[in-house]
């Protein structure tokens, strides 16, 4: 079983087997610069796909729009690149790329899959959530009509309400 | 302006006190909270003050206060505002920004005179008006008979006082700096303006006329501003109650008509607003953001007490307006 620590939360715990750790694979690393979320997680009994980026803040709209603005572009290119990178991958377009990822997760069931992209960012109010998660949703539009995905920004009580963060250490 | 306000025992409402008014003041809560009552009741002392002393009216302030709640309210028996309770006794008191006040109360048993405990209003030349959800444009005819001629309970005074204000002939010269900037914003958001002309009231788009009876409501809400502005029924010392800004209106307009308030309360109208909306809500706190400026906020809770924050200091209290939208985002969170 694998935890992911990012952004000051600690994800999982994860079967290996089903997780694509992308910004920390060797493949990716190789790519200089290209950005990709932190991980990919493949839940066969819900039949969700998950591509999950941490954040620990967000730019302030008003104060810093250019940096808003950059900060959700970046978010973007992570996801759309993570996605593109997992389907090389179990497409076998890359040999190096087919062999990080686990058996579970190679066999993502495209068809049918829940395909999700969830930012967590720890400390955002409740009331901030459903505008951020439509201002990324218009961002990601492309993605989300092609591949029928869905996109959300959570925090920290929704990510542990959804059983996405492991047990605070006893 | 109203600088400060205490309501006890009135209607729906247990107790509320008002302290440091602003120009933009909002009150939200649930269905039923007293919101527009509270609107209302303000609206009274408002234009007592205004109503009195005027033209060749002799009536005593008394009887105007007592007229202005029995139309305002539309109870047979003033008693019947009195909050539901032994012994209780409804309190008004309200202080202007030049330390003058009214305070007045009375028990269940009144049945129309209201005798003010204390008064140093002032006569007053402003005029303040209170915007009901509903637009008047196409109903002014109804409201007049039924209010002004038959006087009949039905449409409340709120509603005549608004007609009969809206009459008033569209005034030639300059108007205010900001008044005339607001008229064109308002006029932008619904593309044309309304007449009255011939004993009926038109929506004119270029050159061409229409019915208002085919004209969008939300349109006609923005006109009804619009035009009292535009012949000057108000002015930079009026008190403009609004009950839901927001009804039969988009969400842009909505935000589009909050920064077209924010001016005239620039220029020194007061503002009250009563609402139901989401975006007013965020447009208001950002607007207090934006122009550090200390907006009160009124919210009540189930026994009638109301609670005052500030929307800049203190950001939004805990509402079931953000609480339902969050609510509503967990609940789509949580189906996927």
């Amino acid at each position: 079983m694998i935890r992911v620590t990012e952004s000051g939360m600690t994800f999982g715990p994860f079967e290996e087997q089903d997780l694509f750790r992308v910004e920390a694979s060797p493949f990716v690393r190789r790519m200089n610069g290209i950005k990709a979320c932190e991980f990919v997680y493949w839940n066969a009994q819900a039949g969700r796909l998950l591509f999950l980026e941490a954040k620990s803040s967000i730019p302030n709209p008003r104060k810093s729009p250019d940096e808003y603005r950059i900060y959700l572009v970046d978010i973007l290119e992570k996801f759309d690149n993570s996605l593109q990178l997992l389907v090389a991958g179990v497409l076998r377009r890359t040999d190096e790329l087919a062999g990080e990822l686990g058996k579970g997760i190679a066999q993502t069931a495209w068809s049918r899959a829940a395909i999700l992209f969830y930012l967590v960012i720890p400390d955002v109010p409740d009331e901030f959530l459903l505008g951020l998660t439509d201002t990324l949703r218009g961002i990601m539009s492309r993605q989300r009509t092609l591949w029928r995905a869905d996109i959300f920004v959570i925090n920290k009580r929704l990510a542990r309400k959804k059983g996405l963060l492991a047990a605070p250490a006893k | 302006m109203i600088e400060q306000f205490n309501i006890h025992n009135s209607g729906p409402i247990s107790q509320v006190e008002g302290r440091q008014l602003g120009k933009l003041n909002l009150f939200i809560g649930k269905n039923g909270c007293g919101k527009t009552w509270l609107l209302k009741m303000l609206y009274v002392v408002m234009r007592s003050q205004e109503e009195f002393g005027r033209g060749q009216d002799h009536r005593d302030f008394h009887d105007v206060l007592g007229d202005k709640l029995y139309w305002t309210f539309q109870s047979q028996h003033l008693g019947d505002l009195v909050r539901r309770g032994k012994g209780n006794r409804l309190e008004v008191s309200a202080g202007m920004d030049d330390a003058t006040e009214l305070i007045f109360g009375f028990g269940p048993d009144t049945n129309k005179q209201v005798k003010p405990s204390h008064n140093t209003l002032p006569l007053r030349q402003d005029n303040s008006i209170f915007l009901p959800p509903k637009e008047v444009l196409s109903l002014w005819h109804v409201i007049l008979k039924s209010a002004v001629q038959n006087r009949e309970f039905g449409y409340d005074a709120t509603y005549a006082d608004l007609v009969l204000a809206l009459q008033n002939p569209p005034q030639a010269g300059r108007n205010y700096d900001s008044f005339a900037k607001s008229r064109k914003q308002l006029e932008a958001m619904f593309q044309g303006r309304v007449l009255f002309e011939d004993q009926q009231w038109l929506y004119r788009q270029g050159n061409s006329r229409f019915s208002i009876h085919s004209t969008a409501e939300g349109i006609k809400k923005i006109a009804i501003l619009d035009t009292l502005l535009g012949n000057r029924f108000l002015t930079p010392g009026s008190v403009i109650f609004i009950d839901e800004p927001e009804s039969a209106l988009h969400p842009t307009a909505i935000v589009e008509l909050l920064d077209i308030l924010h001016m005239l309360a620039e220029q020194g109208m007061q503002i009250f607003m009563a609402t139901h909306s989401y975006y007013v809500v965020k447009k208001m706190l950002l607007i207090a953001h934006r122009n550090q400026l200390p907006i009160p906020c009124f919210i009540a809770n189930d026994e009638g007490i109301w609670q005052q924050s500030c929307l800049m200091r203190d950001g939004l209290p805990d509402n079931d307006i953000i609480n339902e939208s969050v609510r509503l985002f967990e609940q789509e969170f949580e189906g996927i």
